[in-house]
């Protein structure tokens, strides 16, 4: 009369690090997420559920930031008091969608920390792959973006922006992006959970970064320290090259998007042998 | 006979915690960082503010079994559970389990107060492992568990407190679990749907669910377990039956109960010029002064005094203190009895000398737990010459009356009126005449000693060879077809467990009587006696149509064998006629399989 389980049902529980090698803690990982895939959208659809049911707004926020931040920049541009210089298309376009982008970004580096957090209950009491959540929030990224990439095909049209066969390509471009910010996200999170020092410095942080990426001004090259901040700022190649990608313009950073992309997936995979491997101990401390 | 499997194994678990919680989270990065680069930690020697929360536990539990584990608070139970559970590592050691686990401490997990009921079921049994196709099979047994159908789409936060813990129970307890483990409070809402959860507990562990109990108190360990291991600090203190470990543990906790208080000033002696009490000794039903007393038995206070000249009109106060233990939350101790000899109408003329005064209680009323006792002597005009306490001591109580708050000698006599129309099948019956009968009183003599059922009558049998018992509410009547005996069998006390009889059983027979060609016997069988084993039964359907109806199991026993244990007192009223053993008890005896083969 039971029913089998689809998932794994024998656990072992060791002082030894018994995961194994990194590529058998990356199978795992992978098969764990795979089995427990219907949490994940559980979760994510409960936390949009939750999130829209208490706000009479509802998408609007999706919009609102890179709006207000479009307008305004735009408003002081026409006022003479930034000079952000000269950009390839419309400043309030240009704003938009690279804010829109930015806040991406940023969106899955706090993820993994945000869903943790909230899950602290869960987690303490009960015992499955903590990487769940973490997926449960990237699989509400997608669904936020959506909404916020119809914002951008509407400035597409009002601004009669280019847009090409490289067009298509942006979304990988993108997802490298997404991919970038989890996996900054996992290799924080541990600490950021022990810590609640870095969750409040995150949002401080937020907005450095944010002022060292070409999201209010063009790539120009400038002089100083400021312009080799925002070169080295691995954000900046994926960000300006999706954009570059979706407007089909010449690519600013080629090489430096190759590198960043490469170094991110392989960085992502460390990120999830990191989380694993620290999660227990973090929820040790949690629990004790 | 195939042994059963080990489901879970517990092997030399130790685990380290800190105290300070900044040290804690900062060993928590080193952890974090020698787990990364693949450096075992060392696990000795401790570091600043570190103890040991577990140290070397071991133990295995077969698959359909219930251990308790037992310990005061801080003792280490629930972080062994968080272990068992795959929570936290163990520091050194490892555990291994098969099967799903429904950890019960996690009721209500992930609920979301914004969303609906449905919705949060959902989520909840989805964080216990079960797949969208799963939950949708059950999703209707857990409403209509937690009888709250009617809610389901109404958000969680309208839900009272009570809701909430029943859907949460019900979510967790249809997740169909391999093991179940049970912390501290784990039975929710009012009384009603506490009998239902105990109920749902019990089907659960007949249908052979392992479970694992945590408690500081050992009343559910011993309605529930089989086996229990008894944590002290860390370490596993004894391990073995429950009844063993339990009363291990009630010893230890009442022995070290109230120290503090001995202490305090009041506790000193206090002698006059003529009078001082040399020793105020507590003696048990064995006559030992170093052993626990036991509720409901023989119990002496002695004291010895010294008179410096002849005394008249001297008299006498017992006080009982109740000292305060892990059960017993007061902060200090509490007089629960004033005994005054003065009072009773007793006043002595003492020689000069040493002299010895005894207080007799022939049956015990105090119930377990630690007690001191003040003894204090008065002159003639009332003014106290001497007081003294005794060592503290502990009171043993026998599991029937472990609810009471003290022990109350009683009877039960049934003055109903049994109509035999009304009752149909049932014949007329009248224990107390009964109980009088010369016959009865032959056949259950107390010195008696093997005696098969069978002799007293041929026994029907099954087409397998087994007697069968039937259940009807809390009687159970066993009526083979042709020989007309019966046998009620009297459910004694309310207890959690339930479960398949595999071991030896031992039963109590109450009273017997004849009435025409009808011999009838009530069966009491109380827990204690029987490692807190009850059994459901069931009578062939074609006696009892009413057996039929209610959900019980059946069992059978292969023989019925009574033995009187000389000696032996049993609290039961009607228990002193005879005492009942019934041996070899086994329910996969491979007589079952043959016929069952035979059938085919």
């Amino acid at each position: 009369m039971s029913l089998e389980s689809e998932h794994s049902v024998t656990h072992f529980n060791s002082a030894a690090s018994s995961q194994g090698s990194p590529l058998r803690i990356l199978s795992n990982t992978f098969r764990d997420l795979w089995e427990w895939r219907a949490l994940a959208q559980i979760l994510a659809i409960r936390d949009i559920q939750a999130q829209y049911r208490q706000s009479i707004l509802g998408i609007l926020w999706a919009f609102l930031p890179p709006l207000v931040l479009s307008v305004g920049l735009s408003v002081a541009n026409a006022n003479g008091i930034v000079k952000p210089g000269e950009t390839s298309i419309p400043l309030p376009a240009y704003v938009f969608i690279s804010m829109t982008l930015f806040q991406i970004f940023f969106a899955s580096l706090q993820g993994p920390i945000n869903g943790l957090w909230g899950a602290k209950g869960v987690l303490t009491r009960v015992t499955f792959p903590r990487e769940t959540i973490v997926l449960a929030e990237v699989i509400k990224l997608p669904i936020t973006f959506l909404i916020q990439i119809f914002g951008i095909v509407v400035f597409f049209i009002w601004f009669k922006l280019p847009f090409g066969w490289t067009t298509l390509l942006a979304p990988f471009s993108f997802l490298l992006l997404i991919m970038l910010g989890v996996t900054i996200g996992l290799l924080l999170t541990p600490i950021a959970l022990l810590y609640r020092d870095l969750s409040s410095a995150l949002g401080i942080l937020m907005f450095v970064w944010l002022s060292f990426t070409p999201v209010a001004f063009p790539p120009n090259d400038y002089p100083g320290f400021f312009a080799t901040t925002v070169r080295l700022n691995p954000v900046t190649p994926l960000l300006v090259t999706t954009r570059e990608l979706a407007l089909n313009q010449v690519l600013t950073y080629p090489e430096n998007f190759v590198i960043v992309g490469i170094g991110t997936v392989l960085l992502f995979f460390v990120g999830l042998i990191f989380f694993r491997l620290s999660m227990p101990m973090v929820i040790e401390r949690w629990s004790s | 006979m195939e042994k059963p499997e080990v489901i879970l194994t517990v092997d030399n678990v130790s685990k380290r915690f800190c105290r300070d919680l900044k040290r804690s989270l900062y060993y928590g990065v080193q952890d974090i960082a020698s787990e990364v680069l693949g450096r075992h930690p060392r696990a000795e020697p401790l570091k600043k503010s570190e103890f040991w929360a577990l140290r070397n536990v071991s133990f295995e539990l077969e698959r359909g079994r219930a251990v308790g584990l037992l310990g005061k608070n801080g003792s280490g139970k629930t972080t062994l559970l968080r272990i068992i559970s795959g929570l936290i590592k163990p520091t050194v050691g490892s555990v291994s389990a098969k099967g799903r686990i429904a950890p019960l401490l996690a009721l209500g997990a992930g609920f979301n107060p914004v969303l609906t009921g449905r919705e949060n079921v959902y989520v909840n049994m989805s964080v216990l492992g079960l797949t969208r196709r799963e939950i949708d099979e059950r999703y209707d047994e857990v409403v209509d568990f937690a009888e709250i159908a009617y809610a389901m789409d109404a958000p969680l936060q309208s839900y009272s407190s009570g809701m909430q813990a029943r859907l949460g129970f019900a979510c967790a307890i249809h997740t169909n679990p391999d093991m179940l483990l049970l912390d501290e409070v784990t039975v929710v809402g009012d009384m009603q749907f506490q009998r239902k959860c105990e109920k749902k507990l019990r089907e659960v562990r007949d249908l052979g669910t392992t479970f694992i109990v945590v408690s500081h108190s050992s009343g559910i360990v011993y309605a529930l377990c089989e086996t229990a291991v008894y944590l002290q600090g860390g370490q596993v203190k004894s391990h073995g039956s429950a009844k063993e470990v339990v009363e291990h543990y009630e010893e230890d906790l009442y022995n070290t109960a109230g120290a503090e208080i001995l202490e305090g000033d009041h506790a000193k002696p206090v002698s006059s010029d003529y009078l001082e009490i040399r020793s105020v000794e507590i003696i048990n039903h064995d006559d030992r002064s170093d052993a626990p007393l036991q509720t409901s038995k023989r119990a002496v206070v002695r004291f010895n005094f010294h008179l410096g000249k002849l005394m008249t009109n001297l008299h006498f106060l017992v006080k009982v203190y109740r000292l305060p233990s892990e059960d017993f939350f007061v902060g200090s101790e509490v007089m629960i009895l004033h005994l005054g000899s003065l009072e009773d109408g007793f006043a002595y003329v003492c020689p000069e000398g040493d002299e010895m005064m005894e207080l007799r209680f022939d049956s015990l009323m105090l119930v377990q737990g630690a007690y001191q006792i003040a003894v204090e002597c008065y002159g003639a005009d009332d003014s106290m010459l001497a007081s003294r306490r005794s060592e503290r001591f502990v009171v043993m109580t026998k599991v029937q009356f472990r609810h009471s708050g003290f022990y109350q000698p009683r009877k039960w006599v049934s003055r109903m009126r049994l109509d035999e129309e009304k009752l149909g099948f049932y014949r007329k019956t009248n224990a107390p005449d009964v109980l009088e009968s010369p016959s009865a009183a032959e056949l259950m003599r107390s010195d008696s000693v093997t005696r098969r059922l069978a002799s007293l009558r041929p026994v029907q049998r099954t087409s397998d060879g087994w007697i069968e018992w039937g259940s009807l509410v809390d009687l159970f009547t066993v009526q083979p077809a042709t020989l007309r005996w019966r046998c009620l069998v009297a459910k004694p006390f309310k207890s959690f467990a339930l479960r398949p009889l595999n071991g030896d059983a031992e039963i109590v027979f109450g009273y017997y009587f004849s009435e025409g060609s009808i011999a009838c016997y009530q069966v009491f069988v109380p827990s204690a006696l029987v490692e807190d084993t009850l059994w459901e039964l069931v009578c062939p359907p074609d006696m009892t149509p009413e057996a039929s109806e209610s959900d019980s199991r059946r069992l059978a026993f292969r023989d019925l064998e009574t033995e009187v244990v000389p000696g032996e007192q049993v609290i039961h009223p009607y228990a002193h006629l005879a005492y009942g053993a019934l041996a070899s008890v086994d329910e996969s005896e491979p007589t079952e399989s043959g016929s069952a083969a035979a059938a085919h």
